[in-house]
C-alpha cells in the first residue's frame, strides 16, 4: 500500500528531473488545498462552527403527545412553544446513557444566564414505556438535573421515533420485565422556530462548554431571527 | 517513438495523483486503525481469553499487579436498583490481567458489561464473561466503554459516600477497591 507511490515518483523523477520532494511538497499542497476547500465550503454552508452535527437545511421537528413526570398529558409543539429545546430518547434502567445525558445537558443549563435558561428545556423521551412510569421518570429527570420526561405509548412512540431518526429496540430478554434497550443516542437540539439545528452523540456531551456554545448559538440566533421578523413587519 | 515525448507530462500528474492518493488513504488508514485499536483494547482480546491463560504457575498467590484510580459508583435516585462503576485500572505486570467478576456488599450481584453500538447505529450494554487488562496497560471504565454494573442495590447510596468493591480475576485472585458515589 504504501511502497506503491514510490516507484511511481521515481518514474517522474527520472523522467522530468524533478526531486521527490517537489513532488511530496506539491502532493501536499495540493491535500492542504482540498481539505482547506472542503473547510471553507463547510463554513460557507455554516457560519458558525458547531461542536455538534448540524443540519444543512434546518427541517421542522416533528410535534407528539405523551404523559410527563407528574402524570399530565403533555404535548409537545415545537414550532409554537418558542422555546429551545434538547431532545433525547432513553430509558431509566441502563444507569449510563441515560444519567450522562441528562447530568451534561444539565451542566449545559446552569451555564447559561437566567435569561437564557428561561428560554431552554430538557427533554427525555422513553423508548421504554411499559417500564417507565411517570413517576419513574420524575425520579431520574429531578435527581441528575432539571428536566422533563415523557412516556408515550406504544405505537405512537415508534412514530415518533422514526420522525427523529432515532431507534430502539429490546435486547439480552431475560423475561417480561428484565431487558435491555438498544437505542441510537443522540441529543437533538430544537430552536425556538421549532427547527432540527444540531445533532449531539452522548459521548459529545461531557465537552459541555462546546455544548453550551452551540446552545448559545441557537438561542441567539432564534432571538435575532425573531427580530428581523418583528421588524419586517409594519 | 512518438509517445515517449508525451509520456513525462502526462506521468507527472500520474505521480502526483497517486501520491495524493496514497497519502490521504494513509490518513483515512492510521484514522481509521487508530480508532480500532482503541475500540478494541478491551474487548476482543477479552473474549478470546476466556481461557486463563494468565493463571501463574512459578507464583500462584502472587500479588495482583493491578490498580485502579477514580474508582466511581454513578449515583441513582433512591427508587432505583442498579448503577454503573467506573474506573480506570492499570495492570503494572508483564502478563494480561483477565476479570471475571465483581461483588459488593450492598449489590445483590454484579456485572461486566460492554457497550456496543449496531449497524443501526444503535447503542446497547450487555453482559461479558470477562474484561482484560492488557500487560502494562490500563483499562478504562467509563459510560461509553466498558464498565461494571452493581444489580439489586440493597439500600439508597448517599452521593460522596466510599464503598468497598471485590473484583475477581478469572484464576482467582482479588483486588479490594473503594469506590466513591458521584453524580456523572
Amino acid at each position: 500500500m504504501t511502497d506503491q507511490p514510490i516507484p511511481a515518483v521515481s518514474a517522474a523523477e527520472a523522467s522530468s528531473g524533478r526531486p521527490w520532494y517537489v513532488s511530496a511538497i506539491l502532493a501536499v499542497c495540493a491535500i492542504t488545498l482540498v481539505l482547506g476547500g472542503a473547510w471553507v465550503f463547510a463554513r460557507i454552508r455554516s457560519p458558525f462552527p458547531f461542536y455538534g452535527t448540524a443540519y444543512d437545511t434546518p427541517v421542522q421537528a416533528a410535534a407528539f403527545k405523551g404523559t410527563d413526570q407528574d402524570g399530565r398529558p403533555f404535548a409537545f409543539s415545537p414550532a409554537t412553544d418558542r422555546k429551545v429545546t434538547a431532545l433525547f430518547f432513553g430509558f431509566t434502567h441502563c444507569p449510563n446513557i441515560c444519567p450522562l445525558s441528562l447530568a451534561y445537558l444539565d451542566k449545559v443549563r446552569l451555564s447559561l444566564t437566567p435569561a437564557e435558561q428561561a428560554n431552554f428545556r430538557v427533554l427525555l423521551v422513553s423508548v421504554d414505556p411499559a417500564r417507565d412510569t411517570p413517576e419513574r421518570l420524575r425520579e431520574y429527570v429531578t435527581f441528575f438535573g432539571k428536566a422533563q420526561g415523557v412516556q408515550i405509548a406504544e405505537p405512537a412512540l415508534s412514530r415518533v421515533a422514526r420522525a427523529y431518526g432515532a431507534s430502539y429496540e429490546q435486547a439480552d430478554i431475560k423475561s417480561a420485565s428484565e431487558y435491555q434497550i438498544n437505542h441510537t443516542t443522540a441529543t437533538y437540539l430544537i430552536d425556538a422556530a421549532g427547527r432540527l439545528r444540531v445533532i449531539w452523540d452522548y459521548t459529545q456531551l461531557p465537552q459541555v462548554a462546546r455544548v453550551t456554545a452551540d446552545v448559545r448559538y441557537v438561542l441567539g440566533s432564534a432571538v435575532s431571527a425573531e427580530k428581523a421578523q418583528l421588524g419586517a413587519q409594519p | 517513438m512518438s509517445r515517449s515525448p508525451q509520456s513525462p507530462p502526462i506521468r507527472q500528474p500520474v505521480a502526483l495523483a497517486l501520491s495524493l492518493a496514497a497519502a490521504s488513504m494513509a490518513f483515512v488508514l492510521s484514522v481509521a486503525l487508530a480508532q480500532n485499536t482503541a475500540a478494541q483494547q478491551g474487548h476482543t482480546a477479552g473474549h478470546a481469553m476466556t481461557e486463563p491463560l494468565a493463571v501463574p504457575i512459578t507464583a500462584p498467590v502472587s500479588a495482583l499487579p493491578l490498580s485502579a484510580q477514580n474508582a466511581t459508583i454513578v449515583a441513582v435516585p433512591p427508587g432505583i436498583t442498579e448503577t454503573s462503576v467506573f474506573m480506570t485500572l492499570r495492570n503494572t505486570g508483564s502478563k494480561p490481567i483477565v476479570l471475571g467478576g465483581v461483588s459488593a456488599a450492598v449489590a445483590a450481584h454484579g456485572m461486566l458489561m460492554i457497550t456496543r453500538r449496531d449497524a443501526q447505529g444503535r447503542t446497547g450494554m450487555s453482559e461479558a464473561r470477562t474484561l482484560t487488562v492488557p500487560a502494562g496497560r490500563s483499562l478504562t471504565l467509563s459510560a461509553t466503554g466498558d464498565h461494571l454494573m452493581l444489580m439489586g442495590l440493597k439500600r439508597p447510596l448517599k452521593v460522596g459516600e466510599r464503598l468497598p468493591l471485590t473484583l475477581r480475576t478469572s484464576d482467582g485472585r482479588t483486588l479490594k477497591v473503594l469506590a466513591t458515589v458521584r453524580k456523572p
